[in-house]
This record gives C-alpha cells, sequence and structure tokens, in this order.
C-alpha cells in the first residue's frame, strides 16, 4: 500500500497548516465573482445594466434573505420522500440483486489462491460496490428533475410555495437516503462475503515426536508450521497474510482462528528525511534505477540513513509490555552474494536532540511483507550523553513524544529502500468491522458527491446530457491525473487537434508534428493549448474521487485515519454548498411553470 | 400516401426476406458456409481447448467492448508490476487470461513477467519459487485452453529445466521442488503423464530437468500430431535429450557420482543418438533430413566423387582450356605476373580470376563426349545436391551442438570420468572441512585424470566441462597459493583455452586443434587395440603461450599410432586443407574439436 505524506496530516493540519482553509475561502470567493460576473452579462443581455445588475443582486439577496432563511426542514423532508418514492418505484433494489448475482460468482475471477486472499477481497468488494454505487447515484439524480419537467409534474411542486433550496435539498437527501439503503444492504452482504472467504480452521497434523512442532491441514490453499513454547503455546509462521494461535489443551494441539487478515492497525506515521554517503542531510535517497519513484534507497556499509521523526507518541496509545513498530523495507542487491541471507540492516531509536541513542537492531528484510517487531519500553541498551546507560524509552529518548528513528544498511554495496510509510509504530488496533464501515463511509462520500453534480446538472439540462455531464465529472474525479500527464506533454504537440491530425498521417506522438505549414502548425498549438488548459481547470474543479477512495486502507489493514476521513467530509460538503448554490439560481432564474 | 407506405413497408419486409436468406446460408450452425469453414479450419472454441464458463461470461459481459477491456487490464498490469504491487499485478494477468484466452502471447508474456521479471524482486527464494510457480501454473492453464499449441508445453518445458535448474538459486530451488509433493500433484492432475514415474530422481523423487522433458515430449507429441509451433523441429525435438543430460549434469554436481550419473548420460546419449535418426524435414522435397544422415552422405558423395573423375579426366583439362579461350589473353597474362610485383588490387583480381578458370562440374560434364555426357551431368547434379544437403545437415548439427553432447554423453558414462569427477568433488568437498593437504591430494589426482579425459575428447576443453575443470583449478590454484608453473599437468589445455579466448592467434589454435585432434584419435585406435594409455608425465617447461604449438609434441604421451594419424574421413575438400596447412596460412574454415569415436 502507498501513502502519501499528506495523509497522515491530521485535520486540523491539514486546514490550518496546511492552509486547505485559506484555499477554500480563495475558491469560494473566485467562484462567487466568477458566478456573478456570469449572471450579470445574461442578465445584462436580457434587461440592459441597471435592470440586470438589479435583478442579480436581487437574486443574491433573496438566497440570503429569503430562501435560506425561509427553507422549511417539512417541506425539505416531504420533497425527499418523494423522491425516495420516486426511486424506489424506479426499481432501484435492482442494484442490489445484481451485486448479489457479482459476488455469487465472484470466485471465478478472482484468484482464490492469491498470496494474500483477505486484501484481494476486501478490494474487490469495495471498488465494485463503489462502481455500483456511483452508477445508481448517476441514474437516480440526472432524470429526475428533467422528467418532472418533461411530465409537467413539476407544475404541481412550483406552484407550491416551495423554495428553490427546498427542491434541491429535498432530491439530494432523499436520493442521499436510498443510496444510503443500498449501500447498507451492500456493506452487509460484503462483510459477510469477506469474513466468510477468509475465515478457515485447520487442524494438527503432523506433529513431532517431542509434541512441540508440527504442521497444519491444508485449507484454502494452504498450511502452516508451527512450534510450541513450554507453556504449550505458540504461533504458526504467516502465509496467505495470517498466523494462528496455536495452544496444547490438555493432549490435543488446538488452532485458533487466523489473525492478522482481518484487522485495522493504527500506524503512527513520521516525517522522513536522509542522509547521504557523507552522513550529510540529502535532499532525497537514492534511486536504484526502478521507474517507480515511490521508494528511495541507502547504501550499505556507508553513512547513508533514512531517519523518521515522530512527535505526538505516548506510551498510552501502546499495548503493555512494548512499543512495537512495522518495517516494510526492501532490498536492492547489486551483486547476488549469499542468496540465503536477506540482506540486513539496523534500527536504532535516538531523542530529537541526539543524547540519547539505543545500540542497533539488526535486522534481515523481509521484502514484501510486514516486519512486525517490538522493543520494550525500559531496560534499552544504548548511551546518554555518550555514557553508555540503560534507557527508558519515553523518559530518556521520547521525551515529549518526539524522537527519531535511523534505518542503516549493513550489507556493502547492497541496497535498503523506503518511504516514509514504510515504517511506522502500531498503537492499539481498531475493530476491522469499524474501519470497513469508514471504508463505505468514503464511497458513500463519493455517492453524494455524484448525486449533487447530477441534480446540479439535472437544473438545466435534460436527462441524458445531465447523464453524460455527471458521467464526465466521474470519469475526470477517477482519470483526472490522466489529463495532468497530457498537458505535461502538451510540448509534444498531443493536444486534440493535433492528435486528430496524427491519425491519419500516422505520425508518432513522440516527435513534433510536422505539416509543412508553420503558421498552421503554431494555430493548432495554440488552439490545443487553450483546449487543454480549459480541460485542466475543469478537472481541478471537478472533486478528486480517487483521493476519495479509501478501499487500499481497509484492504491493507491499515486504521482509516480520522482526520482523513474528516478532510473528505469536507471536501464533500464543500462541493454540497457548491452544486447546491449553482442549482438555487438556476431553479430560480428557469422559467418551468410558465 | 398510403399506398406510398405500403410500398415502402412491402419493399422493407422484401428486402429483409432477401438478407435473410445469405445469412441464413451462411450463418446455419453446422451446414453454414461459416460453420463449414470454423469445422475445416478448426477454429470452433471447443476445438482450441477446454470450455471456460468464467471467460465466456467474461467476454460476454464486456459488450463487445473486449478489446477496451483487455487494453485497459494490460496497462493496469503494467502499472502493478511497475508500482510492485505484485498481489494484484497476479491478480489482472487472471483476469486478462479469462478475455484472451486464445491469445498465445498473453500466455507466454505474462507467464515470463511471473517467473523471470516478478519473482526476482522477493528477496527470499522460497518467496521467488513462489512466484516461478505462479508463471508455471499460469502456463499450465494456457494449455488447458488451447490444446494445440505446442508453444506452452515448450515454455513449461525450459521453465521447469532452465529457471529451476540453471538459476543462480538452482541447488536450492531443485531442493524446494524435489519436495513440492503439492505441485507434483498438480502436475498429474493437469495430466502430466509419468511425473510420478518417468521423472524421478535418484530418490525417487520429480526431478525438475526430468519434469521439464516430460513437458517438451508433449510439445513434440503435439508437433507431431500436426499442431504449428513457430520453432525449429530440431531445436524443439533436441530438449529432451539435453534436458536428460542435464539432469545428469545436475545430481553430478550435487556428489551423485557413480552407475546412477553414469546411468543418466547413458540414457541421454542414447536419447540423443535417437533424436540424430528423426526426420527433421523434407530437403528440397527429395531427401528426409536427419542429424545422423551426415555419414551415408558422405559415403554417398566419395562415391560420386570417384565416378565423376573417371568419367572427367579428359574433360577437366578440355573444360579449362575452354574457359581459358573465353577470356582474353592481356587477362590472362596477368596470372604470369611474378608474386612480389603484384599490388592489393592485382591480387584480388588474380585470385578471382583463378576461381574462374576452375571449371564447376557442369562445365566439366558439358566437355564429356557424347556417350558419357548425360551420365556427367546427372553425377555432377547428384553431387551437387548432395554438398548442399550436407551444407544443411552441417547447419542444423552447429545449431544444436550435436557433436558436443554425443561427445559429452560418451566420456560421462566413462568410468574415468566419474572418477576424475568424484576426486574434483571429494577435493571441493575437503576445502570446506579445511582439510588442505587431502584436497591438495585429491585435486592432482584428477588432474592426471582431466589430462587422459582431455586428450581422448579434446571438444570438452573448451565448454562447460572444460570450464568446471578450470573453477576447480582455481581452488587448487588459492590452496598452494602460488601460480601454476608450465610443469602443470593440465598447462597445455589450459593455454589451449586461453588462446581461444584471446582468439588472435587463429594459426597457432588451427595447428593446436590439429594436433589434440589427432592425438584423440590415436587413443581411440590404442583403446580399441586394447593397450592401457599411460599416466601422463609432467610436462616439460614449455615456451609461452602463444609458442605454445610448436611445444606440443614433448608434451605428449602419445603411443606411436599417433605420429601418424589415419587420414580423416573424406571432407568435400580434402586436398585443399593439405595444400593451405602446408603453406602454413589460416584455412578457410577453421577444424573444430572433433569425437574421434563419433558414430555420426
Amino acid at each position: 500500500m502507498r501513502l502519501s505524506p499528506d495523509q497522515f496530516w491530521t485535520y486540523f493540519e491539514w486546514l490550518f497548516v496546511h492552509s486547505a482553509l485559506l484555499y477554500g475561502f480563495l475558491l469560494v470567493l473566485v467562484l462567487a465573482v466568477l458566478g456573478f460576473l456570469i449572471g450579470f452579462v445574461v442578465a445584462l443581455l436580457k434587461h440592459g445594466p441597471a435592470e440586470g445588475f438589479l435583478q442579480v443582486s436581487k437574486l443574491i439577496g433573496e438566497l440570503f434573505v429569503v430562501d435560506i432563511p425561509g427553507t422549511s426542514v417539512r417541506r425539505v423532508g416531504a420533497i425527499a420522500r418523494l423522491a425516495v418514492k420516486e426511486a424506489i418505484r424506479k426499481k432501484v433494489l435492482v442494484v442490489v440483486a445484481v451485486f448479489v448475482i457479482a459476488i455469487m460468482f465472484a470466485g471465478w475471477y478472482l484468484d482464490q489462491q492469491a498470496q494474500y486472499p483477505a486484501r484481494l477481497y476486501i478490494s474487490f468488494v469495495l471498488t465494485f460496490t463503489n462502481y455500483m454505487v456511483l452508477v445508481l447515484g448517476l441514474f437516480l439524480s440526472c432524470f429526475s428533475l428533467p422528467s418532472d419537467i418533461k411530465s409537467k409534474i413539476i407544475y404541481t411542486i412550483v406552484t407550491k410555495p416551495v423554495r428553490p433550496t427546498e427542491l434541491f435539498l429535498g432530491r439530494v437527501l432523499g436520493f442521499t437516503a436510498v443510496g444510503t439503503l443500498v449501500l447498507l444492504l451492500l456493506g452487509s452482504m460484503s462483510y459477510l462475503f469477506v469474513v466468510r472467504g477468509v475465515i478457515h480452521e485447520h487442524e494438527a497434523i503432523e506433529i513431532s515426536a517431542d509434541g512441540v512442532s508440527g504442521k497444519t491441514s491444508r485449507q484454502q490453499f494452504h498450511s502452516h508450521e508451527f512450534v510450541l513454547d513450554e507453556t504449550g503455546s505458540g504461533v504458526t509462521n504467516e502465509t496467505k497474510g495470517h498466523k494462528h494461535v496455536v495452544r496444547k489443551v490438555g493432549d490435543k494441539i488446538v488452532v485458533d482462528p487466523s489473525i492478522g487478515d482481518l484487522e485495522a492497525r493504527v500506524p503512527i506515521y513520521g516525517m522522513m528525511r536522509f542522509t547521504g554517503r557523507d552522513g550529510q542531510v540529502a535532499n532525497d535517497g537514492l534511486n536504484v534505477g526502478y521507474m517507480s519513484e515511490y521508494h528511495k534507497y541507502i547504501e550499505g556499509d556507508s553513512l547513508c540513513s533514512a531517519i523518521w521523526t515522530f512527535k505526538g507518541v505516548s506510551r498510552d496509545s501502546f499495548r503493555e509490555g512494548g512499543l512495537t513498530y512495522d518495517m516494510t523495507i526492501s532490498a536492492f542487491r547489486t551483486y547476488k552474494g549469499d542468496i540465503v541471507t536477506p540482506v540486513g540492516g539496523e534500527v536504532r531509536f535516538r531523542s530529537i536532540d541526539g543524547s540519547a541513542v539505543t545500540e542497533p537492531f539488526p535486522f534481515k528484510v523481509k521484502e514484501f511483507q510486514v516486519d512486525q517487531r517490538s522493543i520494550p519500553f525500559t531496560g534499552l541498551k544504548g548511551s546518554l550523553n555518550e555514557q553508555p546507560a540503560e534507557l527508558d524509552f519515553f523518559r530518556d529518548i521520547a521525551k515529549d513524544g518526539e524522537f527519531e528513528v535511523v534505518i542503516r544498511c549493513q550489507d556493502r554495496n547492497q541496497y535498503l529502500g523506503m518511504a516514509a510509510g514504510d515504517l511506522y509504530f502500531r498503537a492499539k488496533p481498531q475493530a476491522f468491522w469499524w474501519n470497513f464501515i469508514k471504508g463505505y463511509i468514503s464511497i458513500w462520500l463519493q455517492m453524494v458527491i455524484v448525486i449533487c453534480f447530477g441534480v446540479m446538472f439535472s437544473t438545466f439540462l435534460s436527462g441524458p446530457v445531465a447523464i453524460i455531464a455527471t458521467l464526465s465529472v466521474i470519469v475526470l474525479g477517477f482519470f483526472g491525473f490522466f489529463v495532468d500527464d497530457i498537458i505535461k506533454n502538451a510540448d509534444n504537440d498531443v493536444g486534440p487537434i493535433a492528435s486528430l491530425i496524427r491519425i491519419p498521417l500516422q505520425s508518432g506522438s513522440g516527435t513534433q508534428l510536422d505539416l509543412g505549414n508553420i503558421p498552421l502548425e503554431r494555430t493548432i498549438r495554440v488552439v490545443d493549448k487553450g483546449i487543454l488548459l480549459s480541460v485542466q481547470l475543469l478537472s481541478k474543479a471537478i472533486p478528486n474521487l480517487n483521493e476519495l477512495h479509501t478501499a487500499d486502507f481497509v484492504a491493507y489493514g491499515v486504521n482509516l485515519f480520522g482526520g482523513l476521513l474528516s478532510r473528505h467530509l469536507t471536501v464533500c460538503a464543500g462541493y454540497f454548498l457548491m452544486t447546491g448554490i449553482i442549482s438555487y439560481f438556476f431553479l430560480k432564474t428557469r422559467e418551468m411553470a410558465a | 400516401m398510403n399506398k406510398n407506405s405500403l410500398f415502402r413497408k412491402i419493399a422493407y419486409v422484401a428486402a429483409i426476406v432477401l438478407l435473410l436468406g445469405p445469412l441464413f446460408a451462411m450463418g446455419r450452425p453446422k451446414s453454414g458456409m461459416i460453420g463449414q469453414l470454423r469445422a475445416k479450419y478448426k477454429m470452433g472454441e471447443s476445438n482450441l481447448g477446454e470450455l471456460d464458463p468464467t471467460s465466456e461470461s467474461m467476454r460476454l459481459g464486456t459488450l463487445g467492448m473486449k478489446g477496451i477491456a483487455a487494453t485497459i487490464l494490460w496497462i493496469r498490469a503494467d502499472y502493478y508490476k511497475e508500482e510492485k504491487y505484485f498481489d494484484r499485478f497476479s491478480a489482472t494477468l487472471n483476469q486478462i487470461s479469462k478475455l484472451q484466452p486464445h491469445f498465445i502471447s498473453v500466455w507466454q508474456h505474462q507467464a515470463h513477467n511471473l517467473s523471470y521479471n516478478v519473482a526476482p524482486e522477493f528477496e527470499d527464494y522460497r518467496q521467488r519459487y513462489e512466484w516461478i510457480k505462479k508463471g508455471v501454473d499460469y502456463l499450465i492453464r494456457g494449455t488447458k485452453l488451447n490444446d494445440r499449441k505446442p508453444i506452452l508445453q515448450y515454455d513449461l518445458g525450459h521453465y521447469l529445466g532452465n529457471k529451476l535448474g540453471k538459476a543462480d538459486e538452482h541447488v536450492f530451488y531443485r531442493v524446494l521442488y524435489s519436495k513440492d509433493q503439492e505441485f507434483h500433484s498438480y502436475f498429474r492432475d493437469q495430466g502430466l503423464v509419468g511425473i510420478e514415474t518417468s521423472a524421478l530422481d535418484y530418490n525417487q523423487k520429480p526431478d525438475n530437468w526430468l519434469t521439464g522433458k516430460l513437458w517438451f515430449d508433449q510439445a513434440v507429441a503435439l508437433y507431431e500430431a500436426g499442431a504449428s509451433i513457430k520453432k525449429s523441429p530440431h531445436l524443439l525435438m533436441s530438449y529432451s535429450p539435453l534436458w536428460q543430460m542435464y539432469y545428469g549434469e545436475a545430481i553430478e554436481s550435487e556428489g551423485i557420482l557413480d552407475q546412477r550419473a553414469g546411468f543418466a548420460w547413458k540414457q541421454g546419449g542414447t536419447e540423443w543418438a535417437n533424436f540424430g535418426t528423426k526426420s527433421l524435414y523434407q530437403f528440397r522435397q527429395v531427401a528426409e533430413l536427419t542429424l545422423l544422415s551426415r555419414k551415408e552422405t558422405y559415403a554417398e558423395m566419395e562415391t560420386l566423387q570417384k565416378q565423376f573423375d573417371e568419367l572427367a579426366v579428359e574433360a577437366k583439362s578440355k573444360a579449362e582450356q575452354f574457359i581459358r579461350k573465353g577470356i582474353p589473353a592481356e587477362i590472362l597474362k596477368k596470372l604470369e605476373m611474378p608474386e612480389a610485383d603484384r599490388s592489393e588490387e592485382d591480387k584480388s583480381f588474380i585470385t578471382d580470376l583463378e576461381r574462374k578458370l576452375v571449371p564447376s562440374m557442369q562445365q566439366i560434364a558439358a566437355q564429356l563426349p557424347p556417350s558419357t555426357q548425360l551420365q556427367g551431368l546427372e553425377v555432377a547434379r547428384k553431387l551437387l545436391f548432395l554438398k548442399d544437403f550436407l551444407r544443411e545437415i552441417e547447419s542444423y548439427r552447429s545449431q544444436v551442438n550435436y557433436d558436443y553432447w554425443e561427445t559429452r554423453a560418451q566420456a560421462e558414462q566413462r568410468e574415468d570420468m566419474l572418477e576424475a569427477r568424484s576426486l574434483t568433488f571429494q577435493a571441493d568437498q575437503m576445502i570446506n572441512e579445511a582439510n588442505v593437504p587431502g584436497a591438495i591430494e585429491s585435486y592432482e589426482k584428477a588432474w592426471k585424470l582431466w589430462y587422459r579425459l582431455f586428450s581422448r575428447y579434446p571438444s570438452m576443453v573448451t565448454e562447460e566441462v572444460g570450464d568446471d575443470v578450470v573453477k576447480s583449478i582455481g581452488r587448487y590454484r588459492k590452496l598452494n597459493d602460488e601460480e601454476l608453473n608450465e610443469s602443470f599437468v593440465l598447462q597445455e589445455f589450459l593455454e589451449f583455452r586461453k588462446l581461444k579466448e584471446e582468439g588472435t592467434d587463429g594459426l597457432a589454435i588451427y595447428k593446436k586443434t590439429e594436433a589434440m585432434n589427432a592425438r584423440a584419435k590415436g587413443l581411440l585406435d590404442a583403446e580399441l587395440r586394447g593397450e592401457t594409455i599411460p599416466e601422463p608425465e609432467p610436462a616439460t617447461p614449455q615456451p609461452a603461450v602463444p609458442q605454445a604449438d610448436t611445444s606440443v609434441k614433448p608434451a605428449e604421451p602419445m603411443p606411436a599410432k599417433v605420429e601418424e594419424p589415419k587420414p580423416e574421413p573424406a571432407k568435400t575438400e580434402p586436398a585443399e586443407v593439405k595444400a593451405e596447412v602446408q603453406k602454413e596460412e589460416m584455412p578457410a574454415r577453421p577444424p573444430t574439436l572433433e569425437n574421434p569415436d563419433s558414430q555420426s
């Protein structure tokens, strides 16, 4: 799972330190000015400058003075009820049936021998539910108003004392209620599907003569090996992303249900920096030649190191017994060397001022696995003010909850690769079901945004056109990065017009467009840039649905941070407001009952 | 208006009926044109392989957008691989294969990705092994859906052999494979007949090389049953016996240096000889080409050449004169120019001219008297055909390195070879146990045996066997902590390898090769006479390379026979080679190290 440092920010850090509030305010201001100007231009053409300005001002005034204060919860509720009835009449529950069929046959498509079946199942249900619910939101929201207008049912509504705000709110709330109900059903079924697919039982077989080690029976394409300690208990090796506790009960050896596959680890992340070969702070780690630049590397047997700084860590966050931390470090070998022994590294914990440092804890890389480790709170060997000492973690190293973790690679000419999210402290875990629900809340937020856009477009577009417009929002929301990629390469003549010309000319996108007519080429370039710029602006105004897609957190067993979810809630509220205001003006100015 | 509408409707119905006719004719399930074509070319889904309902439903589910869906999945798979989301990568490959079950490149490309690209990304060799298995599993699933594509079985043979048996981690992979009962059962369930009988090693557990061999056998069987494969038949057929020999090599490297290894090589040699008798194709639709048809072809050529020479005693000079007549006198005069006066341009011109003056067999036949001319032309035609045929055989043989493997299989069965290997292996083990004197003693005994073996089978000097021995010599040198002097018993071979590696002194290589071949021939003759081959004496000091060729003889503990080697089997232009040697010039085609007791 890939995490970017911005995902570690708390809600308030995001809002205030990283200026989300400021940007939000500026965005509102720009949109308000832009909306006013567009409204004024339209009114100017219709009524002339003075009357036009008056009309626009009056409209804005009415929103704040009349319509918002006068919005009735009862009327909103009534419209929402109508929306629910309408949705049920349109047989939205078909979506549930489709989902049931899909998960019934999911076993056909999903690799049951996958290395991490739980991840695969969770990713599947969350992604599939996500798409289903977005499509549901799309169809529910886009056709309702246009069909009311077409069938003139809208007359019966707008001739009543119903405000545009109530119309928008009612529709959005009604459709959201239906969507929520569907999501609840899909979520419950998904949970059962995942749990049923993952839970399994083993029996202890092939027990050694001394009765302390053995192998489990084979279930779901895997088996485990185990060794019991003197107390008669032990843990199996990790296979398919989970382990089992093994206990001796009387003469029998009992294998407990799996642990580790359906979990919600609560990671405490730190910010990472690197030092180079000279031991000085470096801008970045080394690149060993991979296309992906997610992992940065440190060289073995040199002064290269990766340093994480943690803040706000307290003893209360951890279970009794020690400080648990997980690592997912990767290795890169410049020569094969010893094939059996993995590349090694060492971890040190030190105070921010460097006065207290533990002795190095050596480790061997466990690539593409979570290497779970722990150190005791007290009795740590190390040095304090350059004198050998026994350290207490929270007294000497993490004095105010702040400390550093330093990783080095031990093997000469070999490299260790890591990203900020590859080392974290594991606080007391959350319940998996609650993380699962949080994953569904993310889906719910995406659905609400799509419904808001759908209702907004349907206030001024016909049903099919509103569908296309909302679908564009979804597509751009998921593939906005693609637009960014194109714009980055705009110098290579890859705009829409240039691309259209390239097709019959069979000219590759790696070359400059050569039509033998420089003014024509320049014109095409300018027009293309204009089009791309507009698309880019549009894509920026459109919600980034990829960012709201948090299935990975649930699938990889990482607790979905409260801060991140709150951010997503705020973003959703922002779009709700924006689409609400735009819808209001369209509903207000459209002469539906004329 | 109504009338027009009626006519229009009638026209529509008529057009529909008319169009339905050909549609019906073409589209009837069995007797329709499309159905017949499908049956003729075996393009029906059921002809291609097993029917997979999942794949079918998935393809239908894309509503005609299969291409787009597959493209998106390919892009996604690439992204997952690049970003090292390997579990998702593997899951995406499964989806791709459901959408494109009969696109062979999907199976080949992505299996290779799994076994050769993803597997090495893992630090733990056990994880690497698991990912190699995933690639193998992917290929096997491909074979189920594509009955007539032996290339998948061919790839499986390679993966099982090469990937598990030749990778740096092969020692561990072989052990893992040997113990992987689940994988063996999977192979058995997938129809790999013989996994529990023919593929068993000396421990009675399936061996990766022998399992790979079974997959190659399947590929060959499919090919012989008419399935097409984009591989030359000789390459395809060579792998099964080769894998048998690699099995022999593998168990030897694991210390199995007794009759079990000898048997493995014997089996390999027999299979290699059988492979040599297999018909690869019909040369010019006339002659069945087999790798072992070289001997008969030589013999036939010799007979025909004799016939032709007898017929063309006078005709040859006539033909020469005829050619000379056609060339202006001033040009012919150039031949008389003293060699010292010739410029580079003259030399080139004269060489061309001399070549033109040599009459071809057809030109000679044209000068024969009418009574024998037809016969002469026929013999000349046959000879030319046989020359081309022989060239083709030689080309095929060299592509599979037939001679080397034939020699190797013979040599590896010998007791002295097993003894030499055993002594080297023991010495290597003794180093691990810090028994230096024991290791040195064992190595020194081994060098004498290796000397005899290299003398007897010189073609092994520059190949894998030679490489292994050189590695052991390196270890021996470290034990002695000093450079080897010229009295080292294998010095001659080391120098020859050095000469070959440098490749600059062609003449020295040539002479040395000839001498080694002659000595080998002599040793064979001695063996056939039942004589004991003497132990090699430590070589007397030799001049440094490249003058090594002049000192070959003193170092050779050869029986007298070696001094006068028997003539080589008749070749196409034996006289020319002799002439070249006499002139101490580089031959056009340098000789190769030979196996004197080759049956082919």
